[in-house]
């Protein structure tokens, strides 16, 4: 304590000398928690957003014959199962694929005008996704048995609207499509459907954060007339209760192999990172009939992909081994969310190794000033050893010296990181026109850095301060009165 | 004016000891020996002089006695204790806690005031720095410089400083203070006023003092005077103290 008296004091003495000779730690610390940051709110977008790496989605094992992909192995309920007792798997949920032509035609109440395209969807177990939006319960297969109680129509009797308790049974009600009295038949949300002629729920659909990021980023001018117009930037509100129709066995590119086309109304029920990226997400019941109505009875049971839960990303590389040693193989997105991880973590070492250079090469310019200030204090260290002060004294004074500086140095250097974080955070806001998945900030502090940076700045000044501390306190006192 | 103070019989307590102390500078064709074969003993509360010309080897001599040189061959004992003997940190308390140093160029620290300057001991001792700071100011009342703490030595005159570094050189209540040309750098008046206060201190606190000095009257003022010449002991005799008269020096006007 009383020799940080003697520290403070000949801090405030040299503090010109001092101040000059760590604006190097103080730009290196800076560097070093700027580019740390940034490395990890990259790669937590990258990786967390864009990939969600600890998700594993497996696919079956295929080879390429030229034009045409042959799997040779297959995603059925046994192989499920089997995926599902890998060790760090916490949960398994299968993807199915519409194996048959489809289009969509809406869009009017939300954008100002009609569309038709094709559709891509799958279908996944709804259990899954049911907690993460806000009318989970909307989410499920209306198509499928409810039971009930007594006589009459809706919830009182435990029926979904547009259904009728008939024998402990839920049965649909039927309607007329070409009547105009169709509407009223059939209370909202239900519609009259034309091939069944009975009322029916729409479609429950969900669809991927990342749709409504490239369309609000890019597809409002694409799709607009091209007259400069925009089409307006929506948001998850206003997405969530949209209805389109849909067309199934029919599209653009044909007609199904068997089966008639059919026509539903399909509804938007939430958003989901385990939804299909480009398409919308339905549960698999509807994918599983539909593929077996216009496909074949075969493809009830025949998934596409698998998506595997890992318990932590740790977990991830172990799991991707056992899925190989099983023959199947990951999606092509695995293996581009390593190879973007691994650059990001690349370029980040590299800025880290550049702001270690520049601490270096300013721990080197602290071992300078403090051999000049030792030098000037020659008399002083042999008047102090006069007093009493022991070789370990001298060196725990100047090594005080340099670890309050690197104190200094180091809580400077990460205050100028964080303000310049927050300049590139506000120009990108204000300039930078919006992208895919544009972060509000690009940076993430962990305390962690920080306190790593801290630390670094302290042992870096210790260091070069270490070499002129021993020569300080090797010095001979009679030396030190006699030689200037 | 003059003063007296009573003469250590061989019976009084030895605070140094020397024996056979060779001493050399440089090696081989250029090793020159400074300070050859000798012994010498102190006694506790003496009051005396080391004098002899430039180069004959009082400040190496006195450097040796304050453990600030321990290259040399023979031996040397403070308070019992052999110095080469001592580890640094030892070595270190017995400066510390046994010896106070004075200096010709006071060598204060200019940086930190009169009674931080008096402290400056206790940094390197265990004692507490509310008593370290006590014991301070008495000493800075002790040495008349009490309306002179706060400053800095810079704001102080050569007397002034020397006072501040006698009350440093008293702080740890030490048995012996070597003091190297303590009056060089003052003028003849406050080098008499320095004298008065060495007496003083010598009579209140019952210190032992060596002085390097080849100013005659202030070996003058001191009972035992030792002769250096050559690195040997010219002569070692006990006299009467004479101080000189500080009426006859007009006191020098304070530093503005």
């Amino acid at each position: 304590m009383k020799l940080a008296r003697l520290v403070l004091q000949n801090l405030i003495r040299n503090r010109k000398n001092l101040f000059f000779s760590s604006i190097g730690l103080v730009v290196g610390i800076s560097t070093f928690v700027f580019f740390v940051a940034l490395g990890q709110g990259v790669q937590t977008v990258v990786l967390e957003d864009i990939f969600v790496i600890r998700q594993v989605e497996v696919v079956p094992r295929s080879f390429d014959l030229a034009i045409t992909q042959t799997s040779i192995s297959r995603l059925d309920p046994r192989a499920i199962d089997r995926l599902a007792s890998i060790d760090g798997v916490v949960k398994v949920y299968p993807k199915m694929k519409f194996t048959f032509p489809a289009w969509a035609t809406g869009g009017e109440e939300i954008l100002g005008k009609n569309f038709r395209a094709e559709v891509v969807a799958d279908g996944v177990p709804p259990e899954i996704i049911r907690d993460e939006i806000e009318r989970g319960e909307a989410f499920r297969d209306w198509d499928a048995d409810f039971t009930c109680r007594g006589e009459g129509t809706g919830a009182e009797v435990g029926c979904p609207e547009g259904r009728r308790c008939i024998d402990g049974h839920c049965t649909k009600l039927p309607c007329n499509p070409d009547s105009p009295e169709r509407f009223s038949l059939c209370k909202a949300p239900t519609y009259c459907a034309e091939d069944t002629r009975t009322c029916e729920m729409p479609l429950p659909t969900v669809v991927n954060p990342t749709l409504l990021a490239v369309y609000n980023s890019s597809l409002t001018t694409a799709l607009a007339a091209g007259d400069g117009a925009r089409l307006p930037k929506l948001t998850e509100d206003a997405i969530i209760g949209f209805t389109f129709d849909i067309e199934l066995g029919r599209s653009y590119l044909g007609t199904s192999a068997q089966g008639d086309p059919i026509k539903r109304r399909a509804q938007v029920v939430g958003f989901s990172t385990k939804a299909i990226q480009v398409g919308f997400t339905l549960p698999i019941q509807y994918v599983k009939r539909y593929n077996a109505r216009f496909t074949g009875e075969r493809m009830r049971n025949e998934y596409h992909s698998v998506i595997l839960v890992a318990e932590s990303n740790d977990r991830v590389a172990a799991i991707t081994k056992a899925v190989k040693e099983l023959g199947y193989d990951l999606d092509a997105k695995h293996a581009q969310a390593e190879r973007l991880g691994l650059v990001i973590t690349i370029v980040t070492l590299i800025f880290t190794f550049i702001s270690l250079l520049i601490v270096t090469i300013s721990a080197i310019n602290i071992a300078h000033t403090f051999l000049m200030i030792i030098a000037e204090r020659r008399r002083e260290i042999g008047i102090l050893r006069a007093l009493g002060a022991s070789r370990n004294h001298i060196r725990t004074v100047i090594l005080g010296e340099a670890a309050f500086l690197g104190v200094l140095g180091g809580t400077l250097g990460i205050l100028v990181g964080i303000a310049a974080a927050r300049l590139v955070d506000y120009l990108s806001a204000a300039y930078v026109p919006d992208f895919p998945f544009k972060p509000q900030s690009y940076f993430i502090f962990e305390t962690s850095h920080l306190v790593t940076a801290i630390a670094a700045a302290i042992l870096f000044c210790i260091v070069g301060a270490f070499m002129p501390a021993s020569r300080a306190a090797n010095m001979e006192p009679a030396r030190a009165f006699t030689t200037q | 004016m003059s003063a007296t103070a009573p003469t250590p019989t061989p019976e009084t307590s030895r605070v140094v000891e020397i024996n056979g102390l060779n001493k050399y500078y440089g090696r081989g064709r250029n090793r020159n020996h400074v300070i050859k074969d000798l012994s010498l003993q102190i006694h506790a509360g003496e009051l005396l002089a080391i004098v002899g010309t430039s180069g004959s080897g009082k400040t190496t001599l006195l450097n040796i006695l304050g453990g600030l040189d321990r290259d040399y061959e023979g031996s040397v004992e403070i308070d019992g204790q052999e110095l080469r003997s001592l580890s640094d940190r030892r070595l270190s308390r017995l400066r510390n806690q046994t010896m106070g140093f004075i200096f010709q160029s006071f060598n204060l620290l200019p940086h930190i005031t009169c009674l931080e300057n008096i402290m400056v001991p206790a940094y390197f001792s265990s004692s507490a720095l509310a008593e370290s700071r006590r014991r301070a100011r008495d000493l800075v009342e002790l040495v008349g410089l009490r309306d002179k703490a706060n400053d800095r030595p810079t704001e102080l005159s050569g007397g002034q400083k020397q006072r501040v570094a006698i009350a440093r050189a008293m702080f740890s209540k030490p048995s012996i203070i070597l003091c190297d040309e303590p009056t060089g750098s003052l003028d003849q008046s406050t080098s008499v006023q320095i004298l008065t206060l060495f007496h003083a201190l010598n009579h209140t606190e019952g210190a032992t003092f060596v002085l390097v000095t080849h100013d005659e009257k202030v070996s003058g003022a001191c009972q035992r005077v030792i002769r250096l010449e050559d690195g040997c002991i010219l002569s070692d005799h006990r006299q009467v103290p004479v101080l000189p008269d500080a009426s006859s020096h007009p006191q020098p006007p304070m530093p503005s």
